[in-house]
């Protein structure tokens, strides 16, 4: 067994050896990019790591809400005659592939998978509240920095060039989300009222 | 859920990774759990995500929901 671990170990030290300057170099990096402390002035902890979390995790709670709100219009719609094998059909049908299952729920991605009820998503959700225009590219913006940072690739022209976000912006995103996501919910429950003739929320 | 509510089926065996059968009509179609969405259907409906396992109202491969009442398990 200690043999074992052993040769374990010196493969692992040999493997480190051969590529020594290039992980060196990439864990100087990622020290550089995550030091704490220091004796400038500022703050001492890291506020750019917790920033970039803060991003990630508007935008996964955004894309549960508009999933769900999905599921909740499917079911609403289909409830009618619970046992209706049309039922299970329609409801099959209408998650089959859905964009917001796999991928991030970019403007793109919602006008996709909400068109499936029959509506022009983006141009009904622009009417219903005159800022969401704005809110649709800011939207747009804050997937590519969830991108960015998911795969810790900057690169995108979008971002121009800068990696660090600022609290102010992740605090003006949040507002857009909340916006968003009370413009989803009303023009849904409309679209689904114009359908069924009745308020399923 | 709360003791004495609405109690859905089946949705307390069912679990990811399961393979189960749904039912269109008179035909049976195959998929498996991939992930167990919660009770957020209607009257608390508790919704799983599935990977169809043969062609049928889903093509094989793809994903798409079902209540766990529409669900049986495959033993």
């Amino acid at each position: 067994m200690d043999e074992l671990s052993n040769i374990r170990g010196s493969c692992l030290r040999a493997h480190c050896n051969v590529g020594k300057k290039t992980v060196n170099g990439r864990w100087m990096r990622l020290r550089r990019r995550t030091a704490l402390g220091g004796s400038g002035p500022g703050r001492r902890y890291a506020t750019q790591q917790i920033n970039q979390a803060y991003t990630v995790l508007l935008m996964s709670q955004f894309q549960r809400y508009c999933r769900e709100l999905h599921t909740e219009a499917i079911r609403f719609l289909t409830s009618a005659p619970p046992k209706d094998p049309r039922s299970t059909l329609l409801r099959v049908r209408l998650t089959e592939g859905r964009k917001l299952d796999a991928g991030n729920a970019n403007p793109s991605n919602l006008g996709s998978d909400f068109a499936r009820f029959g509506m022009n998503f983006w141009d009904v959700v622009k009417a219903h509240q005159r800022g969401n225009r704005a809110r649709q590219e800011k939207l747009s913006v804050l997937n590519q920095w969830r991108n960015a940072i998911a795969h810790q690739n900057f690169d995108s022209p979008i971002l121009s060039g800068r990696s660090s976000i600022r609290l102010a912006e992740i605090r003006a995103w949040r507002a857009v989300c909340k916006s968003l996501a009370e413009s989803f919910d009303a023009v849904v429950r409309a679209h689904l009222m114009g359908i069924i003739g009745k308020a399923p929320w | 859920m709360p003791r004495g509510a609405t109690t859905r089926s089946n949705g307390r065996q069912l679990r990811v990774g399961q393979r189960v059968i749904y039912r269109v009509g008179k035909n049976r179609f195959r998929a498996v759990i991939v992930e167990d969405r919660g009770n957020i259907g209607i009257d608390g409906e508790r919704i799983f995500l599935l990977r169809a396992l043969e062609d049928g109202p889903a093509a094989a491969g793809e994903t798409f929901e079902l209540a766990a009442e529409e669900l049986k398990p495959i033993r």
